[in-house]
């Protein structure tokens, strides 16, 4: 097992050091005027050709490529991740700050995709072609099919409009208020749980339908054992495998893609960073946000399949 | 069983997939940031005489420099100027996103102007208690404008303190207006443009007057608002040569004298600014703590005042604006007023290729687009004035006889198409122009805009034209490049003086002159225009530049803008009406709340 973990990780270098550079010179190759960005219209065009060349050397843009890819590596190994062209904050100082609220609001969407998707992923799958079969695979169809953005500007004015209700503005941590923490994360959570419970349901239906009709699953049938324990011991332990490997890949996107549904609940997350950190042309934070989306997703996966030798004994790592 | 796991793609695929997913919105420019003053709404409707709507103030007019003024008011801003007014509490405010960086002097930008404004003072201020329609004294006690025209003397206030607890000398304001005027290498004077012209030097002449020589006089109203613009607060020489006059990455501490000073700022969270207990405008500001929430949109802003986490919120959705006007539930509870935004949206022409160079042809352009159209269109987005294409700022100092404005923008249709299309038979076009690039800068008001052009001038001039949307920073990328046939825009005046911004704009090589536009008699008329002494011959040559643009069109300006602005019946203080400027709103001096309010 150790061996596969190190193998894994090792493995993950190179495909993270492929990502950085993708990233770097994704960067580079974007239009857009970085000091227009930094003094507005009016200030850019008082910029002289000298004031120009020493702001970009200030930036150290002014750097053959090469050179500022190998500073940024430097950057990374040593941990600094840099700093962002505009303001004092270091990139490190982003993440601390910004990090814990989009975490929390990717773990609890993911619980909740769990709590909502898989009972109705096992009653659609037990009950196929009933009636509650058709409900579940008409809702989670249209949750998969509703932008999530939409979902969460509606749920905003519904609460503002009809209960004049809204989270509150200032980014509370959970060990510093659990409640007033919870009205901030519900939001963006439920409408992220949801547009994920509909996958989870999804494929938690699939991947029971195939694994009752297995052998073993009939031969706990014949023991004599009921329903309910066949379901949960047999059919669901061995159909549960793509519900994981589905959650783990969501997780990561959730870690770096909420960055919508931030922006329709006004919540400060690492989404939202990232987005105005492109439309300001802000290289450092994009290539380490960039960098640190890579390295989760590159996290999560490892973990799930760890978790499979968890979840099922016959599973061994060599 | 034993089962072998090799290397999965799926980490660099997602990743991949990420990294599309985010350059595409960098590109798509999901929300730009804010320059100067964005956003409000219109109420333009298809008739073809717009009556205003019942939410609409009704426009004073001011045809006239109504900042002129016949007397010096040394001090209209007083702690009783609102006698009722009652002491403490916060005020929550709904704003923009986070600076860029923290020097005002060096950026446009309202994330800066909202926050910083009312940490400084300048020499002269915009008096909020008359929506800013006269100048008054600031730091300065008064002014004096020798004969010609050159030489401003401005004696200052005595025991004047900064935040840090100096005192504020003449020394202190002119390095903090050497650094407008000719700022060190490195440090960038967004404004320098408006100075430069009129060649002023800055000088002490005492420890308590400092005095400004100009090698060309300017009009009085155009320096009584140079002296007036809110971006050029004055902050301790010492703290300025300790940061090389350069505030970008200290500004937020940079000592100031305004009537709050800066207490924290957790980035992406809130800016918190607190009344200075030593503000030499004694008994001023009403405030105990100002807070901005960077809300970066305008539906967060609205749906956050709306449900009572802030009390106040600038740039609000129009449809939020009008539901806390006419609602039950909620015109009790909130106020609301437009102000102007000194910004305007056109398309531009790049002359510096064939056939925009013909002004037939923009003539033409300029005929067959429907304003009025656009008028109805824009609504559902911004808040303009419904006088587009009067080439002059609406409800402003000089703006245009409404009959004029009305008469550009309300013409017979079928006569305007008809002499449109005999303009570019004229101009050897008669069969269209094809292949046009028509590059419009992100916003879904302008994305709009730009396929109603796309659509009116192959309906009726044959002109067929590609769309090509450039985000914020990429679409003055292109402009510079020359990289474009026609575009459609949005860009801003820093004060509202004819001199300012029809020079900057139309001027041969005008600071913003977009579209490369030279015409020697309107530069001739222009010429006048900024050395006039009398309002009224200034008033008169300032429709006569306007009657040269009729006809030779630079631009087709479609959309003067202005920014809603909404707060809870608690907070007071805040005057709106009659054209008011967006920062008007930024000092928050006179601003005070009620019980109701401070109870929250």
């Amino acid at each position: 097992m150790h061996k596969y973990i190190l193998r894994r990780v090792l493995l993950a270098i190179p495909a993270l050091i492929g990502l950085t550079i993708i990233i770097f010179l994704v960067m580079r190759i974007l239009p857009g005027d970085v000091l227009t960005v930094m003094f507005g219209e009016e200030g850019t065009l008082q910029l002289s050709e000298e004031d120009r060349t020493r702001i970009i050397a200030s930036l150290g843009l002014d750097k053959p490529i090469h050179l500022q890819y190998v500073d940024w590596l430097q950057d990374i190994v040593t941990l600094k991740l840099g700093q962002s062209f505009w303001r004092s904050s270091s990139v490190m100082d982003l993440i601390i700050s910004r990090g814990p609220i989009t975490l929390e609001i990717a773990i609890v969407s993911v619980i909740l995709s769990w709590v909502v998707g898989l009972p109705v992923g096992i009653v659609a799958a037990m009950k196929r072609n009933s009636a509650l079969d058709y409900a579940g695979r008409f809702f989670s169809i249209l949750f998969l099919a509703i932008p999530n953005f939409w979902l969460g500007t509606l749920i905003v004015l519904v609460l503002v409009l009809s209960f004049q209700w809204k989270a509150p503005l200032e980014v509370i941590n959970i060990w510093e208020n659990p409640w007033q923490n919870l009205q901030i994360v519900w939001g963006p959570a439920l409408v992220l749980g949801i547009g994920q419970a509909a996958y989870v349901s999804r494929m938690a239906r699939s991947a029971l339908l195939e694994t009752i009709h297995e052998d073993y699953i009939r031969t706990a049938r014949a023991k004599g054992l009921a329903e309910r324990m066949v379901i949960a011991r047999h059919a669901l332990r061995n159909a549960i495998m793509p519900v994981i490997t589905l959650s783990g890949v969501l997780l990561g996107f959730l870690i770096g893609g909420s960055v919508a549904v931030e922006q329709a609940f006004g919540v400060p997350g690492l989404g939202r960073t990232l987005v105005f950190a492109f439309l300001e042309r802000d290289y450092v934070v994009i290539q380490n946000l960039v960098l640190l989306y890579g390295i989760i997703f590159v996290v999560t996966n490892l973990l799930v399949d760890i978790s499979y030798a968890w979840i099922d004994p016959r599973i061994r790592y060599s | 069983m034993k089962r072998r796991f090799a290397f999965s793609p799926i980490p660099v695929t997602a990743a991949v997939v990420a990294i599309t997913m985010l350059v595409a919105i960098a590109c798509g420019g999901a929300e730009e940031p804010e320059t100067t003053a964005p956003a409000g709404n219109q109420t333009g409707g298809s008739q073809p005489v717009q009556q205003p709507a019942a939410s609409e103030p009704e426009a004073t007019p001011t045809p006239l420099p109504a900042s002129l003024p016949t007397e010096v008011v040394e001090n209209a801003v007083t702690k009783d100027a609102y006698p009722d007014a009652e002491y403490g509490g916060i005020l929550r405010r709904g704003g923009y996103g986070d600076p860029s960086h923290y020097d005002l002097m060096q950026v446009s930008s309202v994330s800066n102007s909202f926050k910083q404004m009312m940490l400084v003072n300048g020499l002269l201020r915009y008096n909020p208690l008359d929506a800013g329609k006269t100048i008054i004294a600031d730091l300065a006690t008064t002014w004096d404008v020798s004969d010609d025209g050159t030489v401003w003397t401005f004696p200052l206030r005595e025991g004047i303190q900064f935040h840090d607890g100096t005192i504020m000398t003449a020394d202190d304001v002119a390095a903090s207006w050497s650094r407008v005027l000719d700022p060190p290498a490195g440090v960038v004077s967004a404004r320098k443009g408006l100075y430069d012209p009129f060649g002023p030097t800055a000088e002490v002449v005492d420890p308590q007057t400092v005095q400004f020589t100009f090698t060309k006089a300017p009009p009085l109203n155009y320096g009584l608002n140079a002296f007036a613009l809110e971006w050029h607060g004055v902050y301790p020489k010492a703290f300025l040569e300790a940061n090389s006059y350069d505030l970008k990455l200290n500004g937020q501490n940079a000592p100031g004298t305004g009537a709050f000073r800066f207490l924290d700022h957790q980035e992406g969270e809130v800016w918190k600014n607190e009344r200075f207990p030593d503000y030499w405008n004694e008994g001023l500001p009403y405030l105990d703590e100002v807070w901005t929430f960077p809300l970066g949109s305008p539906t967060n802003r609205s749906a956050a005042l709306l449900a009572g986490n802030v009390d106040f919120a600038q740039t609000v959705d129009p449809a939020a604006y009008e539901l806390m006007q006419t609602d039950d539930s909620f015109k009790d509870k909130f106020e609301g007023q437009p102000f102007s935004s000194y910004s305007y949206f056109a398309i531009w022409f790049n002359m510096d290729r064939e056939p925009w160079n013909d002004a037939r042809v923009r003539r033409a352009m300029w005929l067959a687009i429907d304003r009025t159209a656009l008028h109805e269109i824009g609504g559902e987005w911004l808040f303009g004035y419904k006088g587009g294409t009067g080439w002059t700022f609406p409800e402003q100092a000089f703006q245009l006889p409404q009959e004029d404005v009305d008469a550009r923008l309300i013409f017979d249709r079928p006569a305007a198409e008809k002499e449109a299309k005999r303009l570019m038979e004229e101009a050897g076009y008669a069969d269209g122009i094809q292949n046009v690039d028509l590059l419009w800068r992100a916003g879904p008001f302008r994305e709009a805009a730009a396929q109603v052009a796309q659509l009116e001038f192959n309906r009726i001039l044959g002109i067929e034209s590609e769309l090509r949307a450039a985000p914020f920073a990429v679409w003055f990328e292109e402009l510079a490049n020359r990289n474009f046939d026609i575009t459609v825009g949005a860009i801003a005046s820093p004060f509202i003086d004819p001199s300012a911004y029809l020079n900057s704009w139309y001027r041969c090589g005008g600071g913003e002159n977009h579209s490369n536009y030279c015409n020697a008699e309107f530069d001739a008329v222009m010429d006048q225009v900024d050395v006039e002494a009398d309002p009224e011959k200034r008033y008169e040559l300032v429709q006569q530049a306007a009657r040269i643009l009729d006809n030779d069109p630079p631009t087709i300006e479609f959309w003067y803008n202005r920014t809603l602005a909404a707060w809870r019946t608690c907070v007071h203080g805040i005057e709106g009406k009659n054209g008011a400027l967006v920062h008007n709103l930024d000092r928050m001096d006179t601003v005070w709340l009620d019980a109701e309010c401070q109870a929250r």
